[in-house]
């Protein structure tokens, strides 16, 4: 503690920068802060690759993601060690629904801003189809429940085990199972579709 | 439960893999991460990222240590290097405050984000300093702990809240001011994350069209204008819209 400073207005702010207590509580933010930032850094990939499936256009993906790391910012407190991708989840879920209500209240503006955000020149080949795959999966994806969807996304991109979605979601693993179930075969059942009807272009 | 092998694994269809191997590799840009953390108000992800978190904790801890033995003054020095000075430690502090989705629900969603750019924070290639115990200016590193403080208590009444936005349209306009738009729009989407019914709107919104005119992305900035108008056809800062609308200049 510093005592006897400079006299007037520099010794109080002397004072108060060097009590304790407020160092200590500086101390937090800084750690709570490097804790956040290695959320950033070990999961804006899982959290963006949720958003997108749920249907989060890639023009939005970005700044959704970083609005999933603001909200962990502000209830670090309450995330536990360990649980950090749970809760980073369940808030880009949130998220996303929040986004997909609102798209749909001002969807003509949303098209607007996903044209101007959209890079039009053309990549590599391989880039191409990629991008056409993750297109046909969101259009797939789409056509589901919304819970189907999240299951699905979690499940079968992301890798999460069940238990995880569970916690993540807040709902029993057989819910999470029996989404699981239909989804894919919601899933299944389009792929043949496209299949059906690719071959029947190539016959004609 | 037994966990079902995943779908990638089992199926058979070329055209389903694919699927789930395009989805899978999906990445966010690099400019992206970044700049969520520069939002979060941690270390940029430059050649020191990976450690960099670590050593913000470990020097938080010291400052700490050094506060409570009564070395304020280098604990400030610390905590500065640490990732919260003024500028961070505001940012971070004040991410904490006044937004409504605090209890429970997701934040909405933010209208206008500032377009995501690859250019690092100017302070990302700055080398962290060695750990020299010496005082910091005598009125620079006080200010910086108690604008964490302050920034920590939230405005309760209403004139609390409107100094919280005045303070943080400051911000951006010093930025306009020394022609930085890229630091006016970042401050400018944080003063709109936490003040989404601002008093200051409007304000707001000139100095985004400024900070985009600035950028030389006119049709942007006309856009914004717009908005302003429509928002305030006859208020004090419709002429300047106006005039940003026909693509003038400051």
């Amino acid at each position: 503690m510093i005592k006897g400073g400079a006299a007037g207005d520099v010794g109080a702010m002397e004072a108060t920068y060097a009590a304790p207590m407020t160092v200590q509580a500086t101390a937090e933010t800084a750690a709570e802060c490097a804790r956040v930032g290695r959320m950033v850094r070990e999961h804006f990939a899982l959290v963006f690759r949720t958003l997108r499936r749920l249907g989060v256009p890639e023009g939005d993906a970005d700044d959704a993601a970083q609005q999933v790391f603001l909200v962990a910012q502000q209830r670090i407190d309450s995330i536990d060690e360990g649980r950090e991708r749970a809760f980073l989840v369940a808030t880009a879920v949130r998220i996303a629904s929040r986004m997909h209500r609102s798209r749909s209240r001002r969807k003509e503006v949303d098209d607007a801003v996903l044209e101007e955000r959209t890079d039009p020149s053309p990549g590599p080949d391989e880039l191409v189809e990629k991008r056409r795959a993750r297109e046909l999966l969101d259009r797939i994806l789409a056509q589901m429940t919304t819970e189907q969807r999240v299951v699905f996304a979690l499940y079968e991109i992301e890798q999460l085990t069940m238990a995880e979605i569970a916690e993540a979601l807040r709902i029993p693993q057989g819910t999470v199972a029996s989404r699981l179930r239909r989804a894919r075969e919601h899933v299944m059942s389009a792929v043949r579709r496209f299949e059906g009807e690719g071959a029947r272009r190539s016959e004609g | 439960m037994n966990e079902p092998r995943r779908l990638r694994d089992e199926a058979s269809s070329e055209l389903l893999r694919a699927m789930i191997d395009a989805a899978r590799e999906e990445e966010p840009s690099e400019a992206a991460i970044e700049q969520a953390l520069s939002a979060i108000g941690s270390a940029p992800l430059g050649a020191d990222a990976l450690t960099g978190a670590a050593e913000a904790q470990a020097l938080a801890q010291k400052a700490a240590q050094l506060g409570a033995a009564g070395h304020g003054a280098t604990a400030g020095l610390l905590l500065k290097w640490a990732g919260i000075g003024l500028a961070a430690g505001l940012g971070a502090a004040q991410l904490t405050e006044g937004l409504p989705f605090i209890d429970r629900e997701p934040p909405a969603v933010v209208e206008a984000p500032t377009p995501l750019r690859a250019e690092p924070r100017p302070e990302a290639n700055e080398p962290p300093p060695a750990l020299e115990l010496k005082a910091p200016p005598a009125k620079e590193a006080p200010r910086a702990v108690e604008a964490v403080r302050k920034a920590k208590q939230a405005p309760k009444s209403a004139a609390g809240r409107l100094a919280h936005e005045v303070a943080a349209l400051d911000r951006a306009r010093k930025a306009l001011a020394k022609r930085d738009p890229r630091r006016t729009l970042v401050a400018l989407d944080r003063y709109e994350r936490e003040h989404r019914r601002g008093e200051l709107l409007p304000e707001a919104l000139l100095l985004r069209a400024e900070a985009l005119a600035e950028m030389g992305d006119r049709e942007a900035a006309a856009r914004v204008a717009r908005r302003l108008v429509g928002l305030q056809p006859n208020g004090p800062h419709a002429a300047r819209a106006q005039a940003l609308i026909r693509g003038v200049p400051r």
